[in-house]
């Protein structure tokens, strides 16, 4: 790990804290497998819950695929600064004089990384097991990546921002997923709609606005960034 | 300290039975004095209430966020601000539910539903959870600095849902009418746009008791819990 330096500018301090998150993640290789792991027994165990003939439906293989997305987030977020904490690196980290919206955004980064790591290979087995149709791979997989990419910022940036204020709460297991759904919804929503959409199975209603979704999507990450860089005082303390 | 306290909850809740006189007034006016809806018969007299309410619950957050800002902006004032939130948020959870709850009742003679899962009756929900989800967080913190600043963390965060209700009617296909009376050339009488106001009026000074009640309640308490732990 590179020296802290009270100098270091933002961007390295945001690498830093981008790089020592991997590297945790790299020497806890269980963490990253067990996500996958769990995705994909998730993605075994859906198609058993709505019933084997009904999954074969776009709009739910679609919901499915999402559904299963929700999980792994919920998973990843839950516990996002648990090893700095526990390990006191963050508290190293406030001392040496990184810049608090740095630490912010290295782990947005990290997150939105790790989450599509995990999301590709849930992705082809997803393909797999849920049949999904070569019209609608080819329309739906030019879309997918700029889609899960946004889902993944929006999402890290909600789940980095709870993350911080839950850290000092006795029932955090509880709380994460009470703050973090609700906030995080209209990001889902606007996913799972524009997904949806491009498959040529949907049948697509009159009045259908893809562009209020995509503004949704992208205006949600923005929103929450900017009241992060604001907050960011507030929401480390030493 | 107690005493100051003690005077100042006696002093607003003698505005309260003014504040609901005046409410109540508003009210009979809405039922008795305005005419019948063309379409909806006397079904509609319900926006009485809850356009009010809603109104109040987008009131109530937007200056929960507000008082939250100032409390970081301010450092003097943060301990007040927080104060000043908690009851905006308590006010706005209560008028988030009301707001559902009267929209639910009013949803099922015109739509046919209880519920649907329209963009506006969505995100108010959120809005409502959210609120929720403030008050559980501080329960669930003991250490009352974090308490304060991640209180105010989340009331600015529960200011976000506020526009993307507002304008969700607006912006995406939905069951819910948009707006009647913000709109230029919308379809209400203006009777009937006159007593909504008087009913919006009404509420927001009965509110505004309820807010300086429950904020002299909320300086009590901790001052209570101060005490008892000889802070």
């Amino acid at each position: 790990m590179a020296t802290v330096t009270s100098g270091q500018n933002w961007f390295a301090s945001c690498r830093l804290v981008f790089e020592y998150s991997v590297r945790s993640v790299f020497i806890r290789k269980a963490s990253w497998a067990g996500t996958l792991a769990f995705a994909a027994c998730l993605a075994i165990l859906f198609p058993f819950s709505f019933g084997t003939e009904l999954i074969q439906k776009a709009e739910i293989r679609h919901g499915a695929f999402w559904a299963i997305n929700e999980f792994v987030v919920a998973l990843t977020v839950g516990r996002l600064f648990t090893t700095e904490a526990e390990s006191g690196i963050l508290e190293m980290m406030l001392a040496a004089g990184l810049s608090r919206s740095a630490i912010l955004f290295g782990k947005i980064l990290f997150v939105v990384l790790y989450l599509l790591s995990v999301q590709l290979p849930l992705l082809a087995v997803w393909i797999v097991f849920y049949n999904v149709p070569n019209a609608a791979l080819f329309s739906v997989l030019p879309t997918i990546f700029p889609l899960l990419l946004l889902f993944n910022l929006g999402t890290g940036t909600i789940g980095a921002l709870l993350a911080c204020v839950t850290a000092r709460s006795t029932g955090r297991d509880l709380l994460m997923p009470l703050l973090f759904y609700p906030l995080q919804l209209s990001v889902l929503l606007a996913a799972v709609s524009l997904a949806t959409y491009t498959d040529p199975a949907v049948v697509m209603l009159a009045g259908t606005q893809g562009s209020s979704w995509w503004t949704l999507l992208t205006g949600v990450p923005v929103v929450f960034l900017a009241l992060g860089v604001l907050l960011s005082q507030a929401l480390f303390q030493e | 300290m107690t005493a100051q306290l003690t005077h100042t909850y006696k002093r607003w809740s003698r505005l309260f039975v003014p504040a609901l006189v005046l409410q109540l007034i508003a009210w009979w006016l809405g039922i008795f004095w305005v005419g019948t809806d063309k379409d909806q018969g006397d079904v509609y007299r319900i926006i009485f209430v809850h356009v009010p309410v809603a109104w109040c619950a987008f009131m109530w957050i937007i200056l929960a966020a507000g008082f939250a800002v100032f409390g970081f902006v301010k450092k003097k004032s943060f301990e007040e601000m927080d104060r000043s939130a908690h009851a905006a948020i308590n006010l706005g959870t209560v008028f988030s539910a009301l707001a559902l709850a009267t929209g639910s009742i009013w949803g099922r003679p015109t739509w046919g539903v209880w519920w649907d899962w329209d963009p506006r009756l969505t995100s108010t929900l959120v809005m409502f959870l959210v609120c929720c989800a403030y008050h559980v967080l501080r329960s669930f913190t003991p250490d009352i600095q974090s308490r304060r600043n991640s209180g105010q963390i989340v009331a600015i965060l529960a200011a976000v849902n506020v526009p993307i209700v507002y304008f969700s009617v607006n912006i995406w296909r939905s069951l819910h009418q948009p707006q009647t009376f913000v709109r230029r050339g919308g379809s209400a009488s203006s009777d009937i746009g006159l007593v909504l106001f008087a009913n919006l009026i009404a509420m927001i000074l009965l509110t505004l008791v309820l807010y300086k009640m429950r904020r002299t309640a909320i300086a009590a308490q901790e001052s209570l819990e101060a005490a008892r732990e000889g802070r």
